[in-house]
């Protein structure tokens, strides 16, 4: 008695859906590759021995494994200094700009605040026009934040695209919440801190997220305002290197241009970071876009 | 709530606190705070971030200059320069390709104070077009040793005078006259008892008896904008400006390059060509040769390094042979080199705050140009009957300096530079085979320097219509685009500025 209903509670698929989700996986499985292969034919270049890489025998495996264009990669190129100008910038502007756009949101949410209309419009101005690309350096340069890695994180702190997200979010607490504790005499600031942020978590986590992926992304900011050196990050330095393949167009055997196989390690290792992190929080984006949507 | 309250004021406190540095430091003040941000860097004195003077009241120069493909913190050359000159100088790279263009327009546009910036010639011009330069005749007369290095006769002078003052310090191309090759796989040719080829017929040949006797194998491989000098060399159609009856031509308005383009297109069309040349890079095209699948590819000397041992790992029974520049029909061969190039162009800009020891820094640089650029006879090269030759490790401190040099000393940096050829076996090698192309009977012509000129109209002119022309030859060539519309395309070039650019060099021609 039990298998039968067993058996009946099994949802049967009709052979038309079969064939559907074959032919699904099938158009999927070769998107993957497409996606794949060509970044696995960069990793085994990278493993390559030089010459097996210039003539171009290297598939998807490596040959003539060596560790050379890594050694390299971390000795005689500036990527550990890149590196960790990335990850400050990723971090003091993640942590920052969370606060800081979660302070800007939370005041617009509440209905009572004078003036809001006008902070509102103020706010999405911004997404519309922009100063243009000299004023933008002119502007810098009188803040005296040219050559310093600020440039990269201040511009950018508060994304209006993130502030209404989040505006959105608090709208959808609850009223009752916030009155029953103003009852109890808190502030607004105990309110904030205490009440809001905690349950806020998800959408500070999917901002965190889409701020981090932005700032560690962050190239032509990064190419306009760093010119030392010792500050470029790690977009900025890839660009660079990857450049450098193109530029035979001025014979000069000085320039000591970086082999294909140093190129593709850099690649991979600046490609590296980002694809650990993402398995473990691509459900916060997916979840994130659509979180700030629904009311209620 | 006391708490909160405490950390809310402190966090308010720390921010306000930075803000004030920023707002009221100045820029050297601001650098320090981004020296200790941008955590790890390594501090080299020259990244000092303060207006420290040394004790002789050396101001700190600041220098600018093009994409360097090294790390630019912890260069050995730096001490080296420093203790020579005397000067600390912060060292700073504009970014590779078209965005180290905008960078500079971005600082020009800011009046950014540097002291001496070394940029390709074409940035050159556009930092002279926009007022950013300045003469430099005075500071030249108190340098000692610039004009020793580079004399006054020399025609690198020419390119960076204008109106009768000077804006910059040319640097030569030490690298000289170098001619590109095609390479061959000679096994192949002697298998099949051929003869090298001399004129573009025989060339045909060659091709076709490959193509038959190998079908599988690509017979002529070149990168996308079809180059192939010595091909050119048998048509005559290798020069830029032509003088005919003391008037200058472009090659577009010459029969011959027609020529040329119709026997490429002939090749390609019997398949004697790459068909996807239009596509390749220089990686690409190089890897078609070294894995065998190609017999003959165009080939520049710096491409040795890995190119060699790259098809001798491939094809270990290859041999390679390189077409000598071919006759044309009246029995001439000839190449267009740059060697009146410059590399670089050194300049002052206007805004600079020690434009007198920024001339000093530069004529320091001269007077010890041989330090600076080879290092010590017996510890970093060795000189023997004229030849100088690198010894390693210690050379390999050298390797950057051409980063660096705002100049060089023209009448001995092309037999120094041969010490850099030396540093490895394949660029020798690669160096060595091109040069023996220098045949007694090569008719070598040195670029018209006309092909770039300080004149921004001219160089942006110069450049729109050398793409629009590499575009429509590779077209005519592959045969997207048919010849009988030849002579429209000519009159396009023209119409878009052709007429304009020949105008404007027979112009500068007579001044």
């Amino acid at each position: 008695m039990n298998q039968n209903v067993q058996a009946k509670n099994r949802i049967r698929l009709s052979r038309g859906d079969r064939v559907f989700h074959g032919v699904n996986i099938g158009i999927m499985v070769v998107l993957a590759l497409i996606m794949f292969l060509p970044f696995l034919h960069v990793v085994s270049k990278s493993f390559s021995a030089d010459t097996y890489v210039i003539s171009g025998q290297v598939g998807l495996l490596p040959k003539g494994f060596n560790l050379e264009a890594y050694r390299f990669s971390f000795t005689d190129t500036p990527i550990v200094t890149a590196f960790k100008n990335t990850v400050f910038v990723t971090v003091i502007g993640t942590v920052l700009g969370v606060m800081a756009t979660a302070a800007a949101a939370y005041p617009l949410s509440l209905v009572s605040l004078k003036g809001r209309k006008i902070f509102i419009y103020y706010f999405i101005f911004t997404m519309l026009f922009n100063g243009g690309l000299v004023p933008g350096f002119i502007l810098m340069n009188k803040l005296n934040l040219l050559n310093n890695l600020w440039s990269l994180i201040l511009p950018h702190i508060i994304s209006v695209y993130h502030l209404i997200l989040m505006k959105t979010y608090f709208e959808g607490i609850p009223d009752a919440v916030r009155e029953s504790a103003m009852i109890d005499g808190a502030n607004h600031i105990v309110i904030f801190s205490r009440i809001i942020l905690p349950m806020a978590k998800p959408i500070i986590a999917t901002i965190a997220l889409f701020s981090a992926v932005s700032f560690w992304n962050s190239y032509y900011n990064a190419m306009l305002y760093l010119s030392d050196p010792d500050l470029q990050t790690l977009q900025l330095f890839l660009v660079n290197i990857v450049k450098q393949a193109n530029a035979t167009d001025s014979i000069n055997t000085e320039m000591v241009v970086p082999t294909d196989t140093v190129r593709a390690a850099t690649v991979v290792i600046g490609t590296v970071p980002i694809l650990i992190v993402y398995p473990f929080l691509q459900r916060y984006f997916v979840a994130g876009i659509t979180l700030g949507s629904v009311k209620g | 709530m006391r708490t909160w309250k405490k950390i809310i004021c402190l966090a308010l406190g720390v921010l306000m606190l930075l803000g004030g540095m920023f707002g009221c430091g100045q820029a050297p003040a601001s650098g320090g705070e981004s020296s200790e941000a941008s955590s790890g860097s390594k501090a080299a004195e020259t990244s000092a971030e303060t207006n420290e003077a040394d004790a002789e009241n050396k101001p700190v120069l600041k220098y600018l200059g093009q994409s360097a493909t090294f790390d630019l913190s912890d260069n050995p050359m730096i001490p080296l320069i420093e203790e020579k000159t005397g000067y600390q100088v912060e060292y700073e790279a504009l970014p590779a390709g078209d965005e180290g263009e905008t960078k500079l327009m971005m600082l020009i546009a800011s009046s950014s104070k540097y002291d001496i910036m070394n940029l390709p010639p074409s940035l050159f011009d556009r930092a002279y077009a926009a007022g950013f330069t300045q003469e430099l005749d005075g500071y030249l007369e108190q340098t000692t040793s610039v004009l020793e290095a580079v004399p006054e006769d020399s025609a690198s002078w020419e390119r960076v005078t204008i109106d009768g003052k000077i804006w910059g310090i040319p640097q030569l191309k030490p690298s000289g006259e170098t001619l590109n090759a095609i390479v061959y796989r000679k096994d192949i040719l002697d298998g099949l008892g051929l003869k090298e080829p001399t004129t573009p017929d025989e060339l045909r040949e060659v091709l076709q008896a490959v193509k038959e006797a190998y079908p599988d194998m690509i017979p002529f491989t070149t990168n996308n904008v079809c180059a192939a000098p010595p091909i050119e060399s048998g048509f005559d159609s290798y020069h830029d400006w032509f003088e005919v009856d003391g008037k200058l031509v472009a090659p577009q308005n010459r029969p011959e390059t027609k020529a040329y383009i119709q026997y490429m297109a002939g090749l390609y069309q019997d398949g004697l060509m790459d068909p996807e040349f239009p596509a390749n890079d220089d990686a690409t095209r190089l890897q078609k040769f070294t894995s065998g699948n190609a017999f003959m590819t165009y080939f520049g000397y710096y491409e040795g390094p890995g190119f060699y041992s790259a098809l001798e790992t491939a094809v270990p029974e290859a041999e390679i042979g390189y077409i000598p520049y071919l006759k044309d029909e009246n029995g001439n061969a000839g190449a267009l080199t740059d060697g009146c190039g410059l590399e670089k162009v050194a300049f002052i800009p206007r805004s600079a705050e020690h434009p007198e020891d920024a001339m000093k820094w530069i004529d320091a640089f001269a007077s010890n140009f041989q330090e600076l650029y080879l290092g010590i006879e017996g510890e970093s090269y060795t000189l023997t009957d004229g030849k100088y030759e690198p010894i390693m490790p210690e050379f390999s401190v050298h390797d950057t300096v051409w980063w660096f040099m705002p100049l060089v000393q023209e009448d001995s940096v092309f037999d120094m530079w041969q010490a850099r050829i030396r540093k490895n076996e394949e660029t020798e090698r690669g160096y060595m085979d091109t040069f023996a192309l220098h045949t007694a009977d090569l008719n070598v012509e040195t670029a018209h320097f006309l092909m770039d000129s300080p004149d921004e109209e001219y160089t942006k002119l110069s450049a729109k219509l050398r793409q629009y022309w590499d575009d429509e030859k590779v077209k005519l060539i592959t045969g997207a685009v048919s010849f009988d519309t030849y002579d429209s395309i000519v009159q396009k070039w023209e119409d878009d500025g052709g007429a304009k650019l020949t105008e404007m060099a027979n112009q500068m021609m007579k001044e």
